[in-house]
């Protein structure tokens, strides 16, 4: 297959991914049956994780590897989840991306890495203050469309 | 404790139908508990998250 990123969003991806600080670890979660998308999805996140050496990537298979889809509560696919990697360890920040990170949602996507990678939300201390007491799950979805 | 899932909602339309999604982005607050539509400043939306967990 030809590649999906071309030399010129390659190197802008470089330059962004210069700020990066820790290490990220990307979890695609995808289907070998019933995806459309899933075989560019994972192609896509290669090519990302072939321009910096702080992100890598580790594929699943929903029907496969329930185990991992369970413990990242992954109900859906194709699905992105974007978490802190520390040595072995990988930290869930909740993160995720579900569906085709295309258009603008592909900038969303790069902004999550860097955002996950400098370990910071870019968040108010006021909203920060309130999540550091929060004592119940809270799940935000965000409604996009991918153009 | 915090869950924030982006989601295309062209691959998942039985989902965006479920909470009427209608304009981009929208935001599901705890499975439909409250909704914001569009982007909005990050207090607003804090203001809305509260709402949402006051139920």
């Amino acid at each position: 297959m030809d590649r999906l990123l071309n030399e010129q969003v390659v190197r802008q991806i470089d330059e962004t991914f210069a700020r990066l600080k820790e290490p990220v670890q990307i979890l695609f979660f995808g289907s070998g049956e019933n995806c459309g998308y899933c075989a560019e999805i994972q192609q896509l996140l290669e090519e990302l994780a072939a321009v910096n050496d702080k992100v890598s990537l580790k594929t699943f298979d929903i029907q496969a590897d329930k185990e991992a889809a369970e413990k990242y509560n992954i109900d859906k696919f194709p699905a992105i989840v974007i978490a802190a990697k520390d040595g072995e360890q990988v930290s869930n920040l909740g993160v995720q991306f579900s569906g085709v990170p295309s258009g603008h949602e592909f900038a969303t996507l790069i902004n999550d890495i860097v955002m996950v990678s400098n370990r910071d939300s870019g968040l108010s201390p006021d909203v920060r203050e309130f999540l550091k007491n929060l004592n119940q799950p809270l799940l935000l979805q965000v409604f996009v469309t991918p153009t | 404790m915090v869950r924030a899932e982006g989601i295309d909602a062209q691959e998942f339309p039985e989902l965006a139908q479920q909470f009427y999604v209608s304009g981009v982005p929208q935001t599901v607050i705890n499975s439909g508990a409250k909704m914001v539509v569009g982007a909005v400043p990050e207090q607003n939306l804090l203001a809305q998250i509260k709402l949402a967990l006051a139920n």
